[in-house]
């Protein structure tokens, strides 16, 4: 073992103790996470001291001196989180941003875990429906496509998006997992249309209407005809928390756990991402630099949680990042850096 | 209401949504953005809190989470660069112990092992060993330990850290005695 590997060891086993304690401080997990991030050997040296702990379990059972258990006595809780190795390929390239859950859950998680998310991200079937195959459909960065789904909907994916279609018997449905999408939903009064993003839901029979989805806030926009949007629970998939129902020319938006609306949208504003035109209204930093990594082939990311916090109100070309960039220079006191040929860093000025 | 499906109940604040994005919040504040994403660390985190059949966690549900929080993001920062890794052809160094001299998930599997860890503790100064103790066997927090010994709490943690290494270089150092004593 090199002296390096033991040194980093030794960090790691300080670290370790100390997140394994009751009381941790904000502080001292910012300062374990920046350690943990400031070189790739840091997690498997983590990974590694965390085992060895573990290991040391038998020492419970043969204490030295045998001391009265206390009453406040309780085993420390086994943190076990790799059921098991995950298979070379399941692991293999990452792609710039990854595409949530699942795949993280193939690398990482346990059954237990996974078997919820799925329920949690695949819409429930409709009672007395079959299961019905679901089809993908992803957008490169910065570029848009036009699909014509078999029940003669239109669907209008923005750049860098992802969605997957079931059009079943009873039901279709369209789960956004990133991105823009604008539907143009064929009118079928007995096959409800409904989409999920995020925790919101909108089902319709026949209309013209967006939906945005980052992982910063969710926004449903309505050009023709109504749609029911409701927000439910992350944990449980419950829809009945919040519901409401939104006209053409309106909106909501689904940010931090509350749904906000309706309000008067621009008719022509909705789904203006087609033309490479994206509209925000009062939203984030953090939202509007999300989505403008999905038409820029640059990483851009923002210091500090204060600035990601912002509220922006913005129209930008989203062929031309840049512009965009130096215009919420001359609005915000902020400032962008260049830290390398790919990567962007928004901060403070 | 048994004990176990009340200390269940106790649990269900949790799995709320406002749990959930102040979660996410403390998460993205002490982590950054990612990768891993912290709602997906978060879902992950709960998810496994509630798959729990152990309750043993329900003293300090918080601190639970966070733990699990940060295996997940540390499993899978390590997964990636052993991805990396393995790409790069440094294969070499991932080996079944990532070359490191234990294979830790063992280490206390013989009775032999296990005695030189008692000896290794025996030998070590009095604070360490007890702060290792009152830590690792009776699962004190620094902060309770600290007080019995009537040390500072960084002076625990310190002192848990370094007994831990003790016992790794111990441990390590009779693995490779024996490693060449035995053909096998």
């Amino acid at each position: 073992m090199s002296q390096t590997k033991r040194e980093q060891l030794e960090q790691a086993m300080h670290w370790q103790v100390r997140m394994t304690d009751h009381e941790v401080s904000a502080a001292e997990r910012r300062a374990f996470f920046s350690w943990l991030q400031a070189a790739p050997e840091h997690a498997a040296a983590f990974e590694h001291a965390e085992k060895f702990w573990q290991g040391l379990a038998p020492l419970t059972e043969h204490q030295p001196q045998s001391r009265p258990a206390q009453p406040n006595h309780q085993p420390r809780v086994v943190v076990n989180i790799r059921g098991e190795a995950p298979a070379a390929d399941a692991v293999g390239p990452m792609p710039r941003h990854p595409a949530g859950w699942r795949r993280f859950a193939a690398a990482a998680a346990s059954l237990a875990a996974l078997t919820l998310s799925v329920l949690l991200l695949l819409p429930k079937p409709e009672p007395g429906s079959d299961p019905v195959a679901r089809t993908r459909y992803q957008t490169p960065v910065g570029q848009l496509e036009t699909y014509v789904l078999t029940d003669g909907s239109r669907l209008t994916l923005g750049a860098g998006s992802e969605i997957s279609v079931a059009l079943g018997e009873t039901h279709r449905d369209a789960l956004l997992t990133k991105g823009d999408a604008l539907f143009e939903v064929a009118s079928d009064p007995d096959r409800p249309f409904s989409v999920r993003a995020g925790a919101t839901r909108v089902r319709v029979t026949g209309t013209a209407f967006e939906v945005r989805y980052s992982r910063f806030a969710t926004r449903v926009a309505v050009l023709e005809g109504a749609v029911d949007v409701s927000a439910g629970d992350p944990i449980s998939g419950d829809h009945r928390v919040d519901a409401l129902q939104l006209m053409a020319g309106q909106g909501t938006t689904y940010e931090q756990g509350v749904l906000t609306g309706p309000a008067a949208v621009d008719p022509t504003k909705i789904g203006a991402w087609r033309s490479d035109r994206l509209v925000f209204n009062d939203a984030t930093l953090a939202e509007v630099i999300a989505d403008a990594n999905r038409y820029d082939p640059r990483t851009i990311s923002i210091q500090g949680e204060a600035l990601k916090q912002l509220r922006v109100t913005t129209v930008f070309d989203a062929r031309d990042v840049n512009v965009a960039l130096a215009g919420l220079q001359e609005l915000f006191p902020i400032e962008v850096e260049q830290v390398s040929a790919d990567q962007l860093l928004i901060r403070p000025r | 209401m048994s004990s176990a499906s009340q200390q269940k109940r106790a649990l269900r604040p949790l799995a709320s949504r406002e749990f959930f994005y102040r979660f996410v919040r403390d998460l993205r504040a002490a982590f950054g953005n990612g990768p891993p994403e912290p709602e997906d660390i978060a879902q992950g985190a709960i998810e496994k809190l509630l798959a729990q059949n152990s309750t043993d966690h329900v003293r300090d549900p918080q601190g639970y989470l966070w733990r699990v929080a940060q295996n997940l993001i540390v499993s899978e920062l390590r997964s990636r660069h052993a991805a990396t890794a393995r790409e790069s052809n440094y294969s070499a160094l991932f080996s079944a112990t990532d070359g490191y001299l234990l294979s830790p998930e063992r280490v206390l599997a013989s009775e032999g092992q296990l005695a030189v860890a008692l000896q290794t503790l025996e030998a070590m100064p009095e604070t360490r060993r007890r702060a290792f103790e009152l830590v690792r066997v009776d699962g004190l927090s620094h902060r309770e330990a600290a007080q019995r010994l009537g040390v500072s709490r960084p002076a625990v943690s310190k002192q848990v850290a370094r007994a831990v290494a003790d016992l790794y270089a111990a441990l390590a150092a009779d693995e490779v005695g024996t490693d060449s004593d035995e053909s096998d």
